[in-house]
């Protein structure tokens, strides 16, 4: 092919026009693409699920819990560890380990809360005092309405 | 290396190192269509199996997706089809551009069989396109069916109970393969989840025959001109 006078060479007195058919076509290549990739994308996006708002869950009556245990309740999407202590107290926290989300639970031999998954500890007010938690667990409130045990979230 | 399109920087790069535009150039681009000589090449009608190609590609990449949200267990699989088609965002089209397409497919399939057969491109030294093009009407139909089964409703349940049972009239070989397909005596979770494997493992067969299919029409070239 000889380049110098071919319609397609640089030097041709056409490169305007052929330029701006290759931005059209490239154009139309690039919003061909985006009209399949965008309707994937969000396709994948999870669908909006909607959630219960919870404010406060009844967990049992005042003796159901053994002195020292803890149970693992699902407050809305959430859970939450109840603890009676020795003493007879009840306490919440949130279930979920400051450090990577695992969920935590109360040890009878540690009389601590523990996540197993890497050693983390808290002690019965929540406080990390031992392994890689960052924070301490947040605070549910406890309420007891007769001989109810309901647990209960400050909305502020 | 004349045609080799002059790009920049990285595409320049890549395109030394894969050869994509020359293979491009070599067998699209400067790749001549024989002209339309019959009413049925004006017609369109050979365009019939690459409208196929175009579906299976559809149906792949629809499936695939589908495969995202869908639960091949017989309590959950009517509820996830349910849940595509009004919570999933965009579930309706997916779902019913993978359901309408087969459908499609089928029809552009028999068509495009209807005209080899009937212009005679069947004929040597073409005879194992036909054949290799008979088997995929096979898996093609095969496909369909173990996808209707799968949203698990009624007609599902029902057609997979009557088609399955209507293999029990092969001779000798009957009942056992009732029994094969079903992975059991009756219809059960069993037979979903292997109608589910079934139409995942089809396709991909598939995609070996078509591969052998289209290269032995590059290999020959199509049927000429009566």
């Amino acid at each position: 092919m000889n380049s110098s006078n071919h319609i397609g060479s640089p030097e041709s007195p056409k490169k305007g026009r052929r330029e701006f058919i290759n931005y059209l076509l490239g154009g139309s290549f690039a919003a061909w693409l985006i009209s399949i990739v965008y309707p994937i994308y969000h396709f994948l996006e999870p669908p909006k699920v909607e959630e219960v708002k919870v404010s406060n869950l009844k967990v049992g009556k005042v003796g159901d819990m053994e002195k020292e245990s803890g149970k693992i309740v699902k407050f809305g999407s959430k859970p939450v560890l109840v603890v009676r202590t020795a003493a007879g107290d009840y306490k919440a926290f949130s279930a979920t380990c400051t450090h990577l989300d695992c969920i935590v639970q109360y040890r009878k031999d540690y009389g601590q809360i523990y996540c197993a998954c890497h050693n983390g500890r808290y002690d019965l007010n929540g406080r990390n005092i031992s392994g890689p938690p960052p924070a301490p667990l947040a605070k549910y409130n406890i309420a007891i309405k007769g001989d109810e045990v309901i647990v209960f979230k400050d909305e502020s | 290396m004349e045609n080799v399109v002059k790009k920049k920087g990285y595409f320049r790069e890549l395109d030394k190192s894969l050869g994509i535009s020359e293979l491009l150039h070599a067998e699209v681009i400067d790749k001549t269509a024989p002209a339309p000589v019959h009413w049925w090449d004006h017609a369109g009608l050979s365009c019939f199996g690459g409208l196929t190609f175009l579906f299976f590609i559809m149906q792949t990449v629809s499936g695939l997706f589908l495969l995202v949200y869908y639960q091949p267990h017989p309590d959950e699989a009517y509820a996830s089809v349910q849940y595509i088609d009004s919570y999933v965002n965009l579930g309706w089209f997916f779902r019913r551009s993978h359901a309408i397409c087969s459908n499609l497919m089928m029809i552009t399939v028999i068509i495009h069989m209807l005209k080899v057969f009937f212009t005679g491109a069947y004929k040597k030294p073409r005879e194992m396109h036909w054949v290799s093009g008979f088997v995929l009407l096979l898996f093609t139909l095969g496909a369909c069916f173990t996808g209707y089964c799968l949203p698990w409703n009624q007609m599902s349940f029902w057609a997979l109970t009557v088609v399955t049972n209507s293999l029990s009239s092969i001779p000798f070989i009957g009942t056992y393969l009732v029994e094969f397909v079903r992975g059991g005596e009756n219809v059960t979770g069993v037979t979903l989840l292997r109608f589910f494997a079934f139409h995942l493992i089809i396709p991909v067969t598939m995609l070996i025959f078509l591969l052998a299919h289209f290269y032995m029409i590059r290999k020959t070239g199509i049927s000429e001109p009566l």
